[in-house]
């Protein structure tokens, strides 16, 4: 009888949830197309190694190892699962009976040594939620009563797993102690039973225990706990930590008929956005690196995540149509939610859910993106909200007119001519590639010198060190000169794809026409753009940071250097992020660094390489205002002086000024240095940090 | 023989300096087609007076229009009254200012009489066949040369191109004929709010005097002001440095993100030269620099640095500026 009566519990609640899993998929159908499904190998190992191994969960050194050992046990415990559903079915059904003995021992063991691990991180867990409250755990309207609710189903689980087999054995189940190590015990207590008491405890136990699995499985749809049976999927979908080039925005089609460019609602992102939401579990690691939000600005990736969630349980059921009896209200709609269909279709994610200001707070630093443990990609909503406010709506701080202007008129973000372009290389016998072609040569690279080496004065310094360690090193290049012009990236990042087409396409055009195929550059945002987004456009060269070139030439001993001593330096290097989180270039600038220095002491910032915080000027920072809160620059600054360096080392033009922006603020004497030159210092020839004024 | 037509603007019943501008150029263009210059002047009851100041610097002909509704500027009336003119007379070319009316009341003319036109010139010849007039593009990156065909040419003469020029002429008044009535316009000016009317607009000031980080402390900006106060017709600027820290506005601000200005004299005072400040001043005419470390990059866009302390140079430059204004009174 009790098995009918299961069958029917069971055939229910599979009903309901795949009823509002089938809906939770047709609202992402709302979204635009996406296509996730090539280079199945990178996939299949960021699903291993992020997924399964739990490689990001585990980067935070607290709450991750608890995290894992309850994910882990939730794998190991599902084997079990699938036995009690069996074993409600079938009369009879048990492992045992289809095991040899030892195996299923085995099987048992695993069971309860998981079982009672789970209990214990899941009361610590418990006691993190109600009693610690980490920081990163509040704000955003997180959902905590929700998380107190799932952890106390899965320490009612494992209870009553327990309670179940104690109770077996108590009416003489015959297996070795050992197997059983928590029932056993417990079962020794239960001892004094009588036959019937003990079948009533198993029973009601076996009851309770499978229908907390079917409660869990059904309030996953309404919980942020539906991340359990989303971020694996997520995860393999995802093209955070590849397949293709990480941090490379979307191509957009500009020829496209549309009424809207970029994204003001959940029906102009992507289908993958949209399912970020549902990966979300509000665990705010993203919001805890932001430096946009670690200084006190409106701007929280997780809020960003949360509201396209929300604004997607909103407006979709109203576009697909159909009831919604069963709603979502623990992860539905949140706020405007006065139940009538216009007031809903009214509503945008821009503004109703998401301001200007937090969008515009960005910079595009990959923080957030790095850190969370499935994959979500809460840059691509920002970028492509922020397309919709500059190519759709014209909405942006008016301070940056001047730099779309000058963009557009001279080439670079500021009003420079590019006749100025090369005034650093006076003196210098650097050819430009006009001149190397007129003589019917060809450079083996071409230095893209971008616009901060051109036309900032400290910045130019750095680009005349790159160019006489080039030189001492022999190498045969040329620059472009005033044929140089700025390759769109701080248009594209501040939401002008327009703008970012033109100036994108005239480059190609210019590094076509010469031919180049070889391309070193000292600015990590020319790096990122013209190697890794330029293929959007059909522009396909070998870009290389001038780090990376560095570093080879002096691993090659291709740079004649000082062979004394030189100056004792303990230097903190800063990880620009378009060098580091974009392309992952880590190690060169140090052992570059170390290679010039022999005595050199690198110290690290506590947060640096991937953890590394920027320094404020990216994505279309630069050209903005920074009113709100602690400046950016500022709190990287302060962290790296705290590491007692005599010197901070850059490898970025932009980093470079808004780190010594931040030295004057803080009346710190302490210098910044580029790595080259620092390395141009240790040039035979002669002190390249004092011989370079313009 | 035909004539030269100069529109004289007036403003609250005073003559600008534009239009005595107009009137010279209108009488440089008649001196060498040999014909009489022709002013007009429209205002509120009472501007006829300042008919004779226009003659002094070479008109022929002043033509008033005295209605209570030109006490604002009326965009239609008044291109009504000059196109009306024009058609009246025979004039060779009409020489409008390209201030903020005349960039509004030119194109309306020349639209109503189907003319050649060219706006914010800032040179002009008369050839055989055309006038033929030079206009700056791209913020002064390229300058084109126009011929305007046909006649009249009309052109408006960018403010400050030329030095009025006192050159007596006959100044006979006429009154002119109202073709339409200002005051039933479809568009009328019913009044005029100026802005702080003490300080200086960094967009439109002769002179701006600005300071940096070097000046330490907000207190330190009196400096500064006292400079500006020195030469009269001076602005305060300052840098984000120092409009972070609160030492003045954000409206102050110059540069890429802040305001962009192209003044004749820039004075920089303990500004070291970033790349954003750089952006917002670097097109001005003379740029003095004031910076303790020689190495500053503001040095490098400078005509004249001097490199000391900021609170011994610009106390000396303030008083040296004083004794040279009042030497000069």
């Amino acid at each position: 009888m009790s098995h009918v009566a299961f069958a029917f519990v069971l055939a229910l609640a599979l009903a309901f949830f795949s009823y509002n899993a089938q809906r939770l998929v047709r609202y992402l159908r709302i979204g635009n197309g996406d296509f996730r499904l090539n280079d199945i190998p990178r996939r299949v190992w960021n699903l291993f190694m992020i997924g399964i191994a739990q490689t990001k969960i585990l980067r935070d050194p607290s709450a991750g190892p608890v995290h894992a050992l309850v994910f882990w046990g939730f794998l190991v415990l599902q084997v079990g699962a699938l036995e009690i559903i069996l074993h409600g079915l079938i009369p009879g059904f048990s492992y045992a009976s289809i095991l040899p003995a030892p195996l299923h021992w085995l099987f048992l063991v695993s069971q309860e040594l998981t079982a009672g691990a789970v209990l214990a991180a899941v009361a610590w867990l418990l006691y993190r939620r109600i009693v610690v409250k980490p920081k990163r755990l509040q704000g955003d309207g997180v959902h905590s009563g929700d998380a107190i609710f799932i952890l106390s189903v899965i320490g009612g689980l494992m209870v009553t797993l327990i309670v179940t087999a104690a109770a077996e054995r108590v009416l003489g189940a015959d297996i070795p102690t050992m197997a059983q190590p928590l029932s056993a015990p417990l079962a020794g207590l239960l001892g004094w039973m009588s036959p019937g008491a003990a079948t009533i405890v198993r029973n009601t136990s076996w009851w309770i225990h499978a229908l907390l699995i079917l409660t869990f499985l059904n309030y996953l749809p309404y919980s942020k706990h539906l991340h359990v049976i989303v971020s694996l999927p997520n995860t393999f979908l995802s093209n955070t930590s590849g397949p293709g080039t990480v941090g490379a925005m979307k191509p957009m089609d500009l020829e496209m008929e549309t009424e809207v460019f970029g994204a003001a609602d959940v029906t102009h992102l992507s289908w993958k956005n949209l399912l970020d939401g549902y990966a979300c579990t509000e665990c705010g690691r993203c919001t805890s690196v932001c430096p946009a939000n670690l200084t006190g600005k409106l701007l929280s990736p997780r809020k960003i995540v949360v509201n396209t969630r929300q604004r997607l349980l909103e407006v979709a059921p109203v576009i697909v149509g159909g009831d919604d009896v069963f709603g979502m209200p623990f992860i539905g709609a949140a706020k405007g939610d006065d139940g009538t269909r216009s007031a809903v279709l009214e509503h945008k994610l821009l503004d109703n859910f998401i301001t200007e200001e937090e969008l515009w707070a960005c910079t595009s630093c990959r923080a957030c993106v790095y850190e969370c443990p499935v994959s979500i990609d809460q840059l691509e909503i920002i970028n492509e909200m922020r397309r919709n406010l500059v190519l759709t709506e014209s909405r942006f701080p008016e301070e940056i007119l001047p730099a779309f202007e000058s963009l557009e008129r001279n080439g670079s973000p500021w009003a420079f001519q590019p006749s100025e372009r090369e005034k650093w290389a006076e003196g210098m016998d650097v050819p430009t590639m006009a001149e190397m072609w007129e003589r019917g040569e060809r450079p083996d690279i071409l230095f893209w010198v971008g616009c901060m080496g051109s036309f900032d004065d400290r910045a130019k310094k750095t680009t005349v060190a790159f160019a006489r360690i080039l030189q001492a090193a022999g190498i045969k290049f040329a620059i472009l000169g005033q044929e140089e012009s700025c390759n769109g990236d701080p248009a594209r990042r501040m939401g002008n794809e327009y703008l970012y087409q033109m100036l994108a396409k005239q480059a190609i055009e210019t590094l076509d026409r010469y031919e180049v195929t070889t391309i070193v550059t000292s600015c990590p945002h020319c790096f990122h753009q013209i190697g890794n987004e330029f293929p959007q456009l059909g522009g396909n060269y070998e870009v290389i940071h001038h780090s990376t070139y560095i570093e080879r030439l002096l691993a090659d001993e291709m740079v004649p250097l000082k062979h004394d001593d030189g100056q004792k330096l303990v230097m903190a290097y800063h990880d620009s992020c378009y060098l580091g989180r974009y392309n992952e270039v880590y190690d060169a600038p140090r052992e570059a660094l170390k290679r010039a220095l022999p005595v050199v002491t690198l110290v690290e910032a506590p947060r640096s390489r991937d953890k590394g915080l920027c320094c404020g000027a990216g994505g279309g920072r630069m050209w903005m205002e920074e009113r709100v809160g602690q400046r950016i620059n500022v709190e990287r600054k302060q962290e790296l002086l705290a590491t007692g360096a005599d010197a901070v080392a850059v490898a970025c033009p932009f980093c470079m000024t808004m780190l010594n922006d931040a030295g004057a603020k803080l009346e710190s004497t302490v210098p910044v240095y580029d790595i080259a030159e620092v390395v141009a210092s240790r040039l035979q020839t002669g002190d390249g940090r004092r011989e370079t004024g313009g | 023989m035909p004539n030269v037509l100069a529109f004289a603007e007036a403003r609250g019943g005073e003559l600008r300096k534009v239009a005595f501008e107009a009137v010279t150029a209108a009488r440089q263009v008649a001196d060498q087609i040999g014909g009489e210059v022709h002013a007009i002047l429209v205002g509120a009851p009472g501007i006829a007076a300042k008919a004779a100041a226009l003659a002094e610097y070479g008109a022929d002909v002043v033509i008033v229009s005295e209605h209570a509704g030109f006490t604002h500027y009326s965009p239609e009336a008044t291109a009504a009254l000059v196109a009306d003119r024009v058609k009246d007379g025979d004039y060779r070319a009409v020489v409008f200012s390209a201030s903020q009316q005349g960039k509004d009341l030119a194109p309306r003319t020349a639209a109503k009489l189907r003319s050649a036109i060219a706006t914010d010139v800032t040179s002009f010849a008369v050839s055989a066949d055309a006038v033929i007039v030079t206009h700056p593009g791209y913020t002064g990156k390229v300058v084109q040369t126009l011929r305007l065909i046909g006649t009249p040419a009309i052109f408006s003469l960018r403010p400050g191109a030329i030095t009025p020029a006192a050159k007596a002429g006959a100044g006979r008044t006429e009154g002119a004929t109202l073709s339409a009535d200002p005051s039933a316009a479809r568009v009328v000016i019913t009044d005029t709010v100026l802005g702080d009317t003490k300080k200086l607009d960094l967009g439109e000031a002769p002179i701006i005097i600005s300071g940096g980080r070097g000046l330490k402390a907000a207190e330190h900006f009196k400096l500064v002001e006292d400079l500006a106060a020195a030469f009269g017709n001076a602005a305060v600027g300052a840098t984000r440095a120092v409009t972070d820290e609160g030492w003045r506005p954000h409206s102050d601000q110059i540069g890429q993100t802040g305001r962009l200005v192209s003044p004749d004299l820039y004075v920089a005072v303990g500004i070291s030269g970033a790349i954003q400040h750089l952006a917002g001043m670097r097109t001005s005419k003379c740029i003095v620099a004031i910076n303790k470390d020689k190495e500053a990059p503001i040095f490098k866009v400078a005509d004249y640095g001097i490199v000391g302390d900021v609170f011994d140079v610009v106390p000396a430059l303030t008083a040296a500026v004083q004794q040279a204004k009042q030497s000069s009174n």
